[in-house]
């Protein structure tokens, strides 16, 4: 059939057309004379209203539009952002009893819509926070507030009912009033995927599944430094993608990046790594009461292994940290010494614990547990077996988990993985979660607390957060520790107006926690993003009001030329 | 879903500044805390009177996060529909009607390759291949970021999720239709035909497809949640902004009023295209009528 052939051939000349056209296409891409900047994020933000969301990547996208009140810096003091100065008891913006913070606002400021950024929205933010409609994820410290009085436009005074420790780090960000003030709710608020802020730069387009784009705001009042004319957030099916689109020049920055990729992205010139030290470490959690049923997670029935301190001791000597963050972590992370590894409330002196396997084997012996046939130990005719538990599809925990495995038999414990998906391992006392209800020996992950550190540490370590049935499982206290030493402390770092006061009740609740041991630290994480190298002006930052984002002075960033 | 562990509220709970109460809150507030038939009943009530109920994570309207994305994922399966049938058709009719040929053997082969290679693998290929080490097409979204809507620019990144979508159903689809093809060229209608003298091309085109096409129709029918099936990988590989993205990622952080519209969505979809199927059976075949 000759016709049929030469439709055929026909056909196929045609799609070669085709294809090349595309090809022309693809390469014609003309270059445009604004800085635009793209970065690959592998999760797409569920809105961009952080009372509302809780992902971390609603942090990063949010901050080039949102400012705080008062936000952390990279070596984690405060600074003022939307008030002229930080307010403290010595410069009067805190009352002697903690009570009454005085918030002076800067003059001058403006919504990215003109509208003028006054002391209504400090209050219309509380207001909406504690709105009964509104689903907000928490309502911690706001409903602590008695009233906010604003005798002016520029100053907001906070009033509350009892004194709350982290005062600074709420209204972060400030919402607009004028925006949201006049509807029932602000759940499903246009504000929440189009924002209205008072930062550099403003959301103008997002399309769902594929980017969200921002453009200078022209009402910012540095406008005139901020280099950056546009900026794209692309949403990429994986962090992998998104290397792949760095590489190839598509993207500039890729966020999130985990310890793993490093040495792949080193190798490239053209690509410089942001590492922040952040807050978080990543730790063993010592159960101390029985794993078994009925009385599982009951303190009053310790666990057979792990409630004696010597053993705890044990194992940290046993564990060469220093090792693991060389072979593993490719040197990069710091080891992990205390719950507050950095900040104003850090306890310099706490060294990170040696490692000694003679002193380990020592303290086991002293405690009664004698080497048995196959080189783990035993007393009483209990075997020195432990599991070991953490997220499930994590390679580097894994790895991790071999390692503590061969280190600890060394010593003569034997430890045993059996990991789980986070959604399990993370679970809620409803969902009869191993960690909330106590069935386990060890669980590795990560955690940390935020540059205030009260809700973390008194929620992990005060022994009136251990998860019961009469509490609902509510607190952190997973390890079922108590210790009336350590309770005192987190009583006064949490009471005491004093921020100097304070951090003195931290540094010694520091050095109690590595004296009882209920947690090992093993290493602090890293944030991590790739960055090509003609994006400047970053500064990595390990702290955050929420959480700690590369994007957090995004304003200054420029692209070298 | 239900049966799994985790759920809407799972992220929360690891979070210090999240208390259990608001946890609570929230579980009362999005409906959690009731039973499950209770749940379902609530949904269906709401349902039939037009509302699709809200999100879980990003509070707004169902349909209108279905509705941002539909267009999308019409526009890719549609053409891949498209182009797999005209790929298809050819390659189906000249491989029935040339049996045993050098192009049939190499056919049936391409097509068992074809239809062997799930998505997912296929599609890292041709990103490797074409985006990373030729550099020829974007691997992946709609449109290049920052530049003004263009045809072309739409039509190099349509290629590749296009490639893979298509090439999957066309495989099938050549095969089905060479095997129709073979049945109906035997048939006495079609040697009477070429026993009268008519041209071996009227024969084939006119009244062996004709026939051998119904079948076809029936299965290009039957398989459109399997083109839809398809999307979900396609569009996650390629990051296509499509309903089975969104599918994948509302089924990972339990969103379940986004599943169940997206589910419901589709059963839609699939009632529609029966029914069409059933007008095109009546258009190929007058002996088909419908009172």
């Amino acid at each position: 059939m000759p016709l049929s052939r030469r439709n055929t051939r026909m056909k196929t000349r045609a799609f070669a057309l085709l294809l090349f056209a595309m090809m022309v296409a693809g390469f014609a891409s003309i270059g445009t004379a604004e800085d635009t900047l793209t970065i690959a994020i592998y999760q797409e933000p569920e809105n961009l209203n952080t009372y509302i969301g809780v992902q971390t990547v609603i942090t990063y996208v949010h901050r080039p539009f949102a400012e705080y009140l008062i936000d952390v810096n990279e070596k984690g003091e405060y600074y003022p952002v939307l008030v002229k100065e930080v307010p403290t008891v010595e410069n009067g913006g805190v009352s002697e009893d903690g009570l009454t913070i005085t918030y002076h606002l800067k003059e001058g400021v403006k919504w990215s819509d003109g509208e003028p950024f006054t002391s209504a929205d400090v209050k219309f933010t509380w207001e909406a926070v504690m709105n009964e409609k509104n689903m907000v994820k928490s309502r911690s410290g706001y409903d602590l507030i008695e009233s906010i009085e604003t005798p002016d436009e520029h100053t907001a005074i906070v009033k509350y009912k009892e004194y709350y420790a982290p005062y600074l780090t709420r209204f972060a960000p400030v919402l607009p009033e004028h925006v949201l003030g006049d509807l029932p709710d602000i759940n499903d608020a246009p504000y929440n995927r189009m924002p209205v802020g008072t930062g550099p730069f403003m959301v103008t387009e997002w399309v769902s599944g594929d980017h969200i784009t921002m453009e200078k705001n022209p009402y910012y009042r540095n406008a005139d430094q901020v280099k950056i004319d546009k900026i794209f957030f692309k949403i990429t099916p994986s962090r992998e993608v998104g290397i792949a689109q760095l590489k190839a020049g598509d993207v500039d920055v890729v966020w999130d990046l985990i310890e793993t990729q490093i040495p792949e992205m080193e190798k490239d010139p053209d690509i410089d790594l942001y590492l922040a030290n952040s807050l978080t470490s990543e730790r063993l959690i010592l159960n101390h009461s029985t794993p078994e049923p009925p009385h599982n997670g009951d303190p009053d029935y310790p666990h057979p292994i792990l409630a004696d301190l010597k053993v705890r001791k044990a194992i940290q000597y046993a564990i060469d940290k220093q090792l693991i963050v060389e072979k593993l972590l490719y040197g990069k992370a710091e080891v992990g010494t205390s719950e507050i590894p950095a900040g104003w409330a850090h306890n310099p002196d706490l060294e990170p614990s040696e490692y000694d396997l003679e002193k380990a084997k020592q303290l086991l012996e002293e405690a009664g547990w004698k080497v048995g046939e196959d080189g783990i130990r035993e007393k009483d005719g209990v075997r020195m077996r432990l599991k070991i538990t953490t997220t499930t599809g994590n390679k580097l925990r894994e790895q991790v988990e071999q390692v503590l495995l061969s280190m600890l038999k060394k010593a003569g414990i034997e430890l045993y993985i059996e990991n789980v998906p986070s959604s399990v391992l993370f679970g809620s006392w409803a969902n009869d979660a191993d960690r909330k209800k106590g069935r386990y020996d060890i669980m590795m992950y990560t955690t940390g607390p935020g540059i205030d550190p009260q809700q973390q540490y008194e929620g992990y370590f005060h022994s009136k957060n251990i998860p019961t049935e009469e509490n609902g499982g509510s607190g952190y206290n997973y390890t079922r520790h108590r210790d009336a030493e350590l309770d005192n402390y987190l009583e006064i770092a949490g009471s005491a107006p004093s921020m100097e006061k304070r951090a003195e009740a931290y540094r010694k609740a520091q050095e109690r926690v590595a004296e009882i041991l209920p947690h090992i630290y093993l290493y602090r994480r890293l944030s991590i993003n790739g960055i090509r190298s003609h994006v400047k002006g970053w500064i990595p930052n390990g702290y955050g009001i929420i959480d700690s984002v590369a994007t957090w002075n995004i304003g200054d960033w420029y692209l070298e030329k | 879903m239900q049966a799994l562990p985790g759920g809407p509220l799972a992220a929360y709970e690891n979070n210090p500044e999240i208390k259990a109460e608001d946890i609570e809150r929230l579980r009362h507030e999005l409906g959690l805390d009731r039973p499950l038939h209770i749940q379902y009943l609530r949904w269906l009530g709401n349902f039939l009177q037009g509302d699709w109920g809200y999100s879980y994570a990003t509070k707004r309207p169902v349909l209108r996060e279905i509705w941002d994305r539909l267009p999308n994922t019409i526009y890719l399966t549609g053409l891949s529909l498209i182009a797999s049938l005209l790929i298809a058709i050819p390659v189906g009719i000249i491989s029935a009607t040339r049996q045993y040929s050098v192009f049939d053997h190499v056919v049936t082969t391409l097509t068992y390759v074809g239809r062997s290679m799930p998505i997912y693998y296929s599609g890292l290929l041709l990103i490797i291949v074409f985006s990373i080490w030729l550099r020829w097409f974007p691997s992946g979204g709609m449109n290049t970021l920052g530049q003004d809507f263009s045809l072309l620019d739409s039509l190099h990144h349509l290629f590749l999720p296009l490639l893979s979508l298509s090439t999957l159903i066309a495989a099938k689809y050549a095969r089905f239709l060479r095997t129709s093809m073979l049945e109906v060229i035997h048939q006495d209608y079609v040697r009477t035909a070429a026993a009268k003298g008519l041209h071996e091309q009227i024969i084939i085109y006119k009244h062996a497809f004709r026939n051998a096409s119904i079948p076809l129709v029936t299965i290009v029918a039957i398989d459109l949640p399997v083109l839809f099936a398809g999307a979900l990988f396609t569009e996650t590989i390629y990051s296509w902004p499509g309903m089975g993205r969104l599918f994948v990622n509302s089924s990972l952080r339990f969103d379940y009023p986004i599943v169940m519209g997206i589910v419901t969505a589709i059963a839609f979809l699939v009632v529609i295209c029966n029914l069409l199927a059933d007008m095109i059976y009546a258009m190929l075949d007058p002996r088909i009528t419908y009172s």
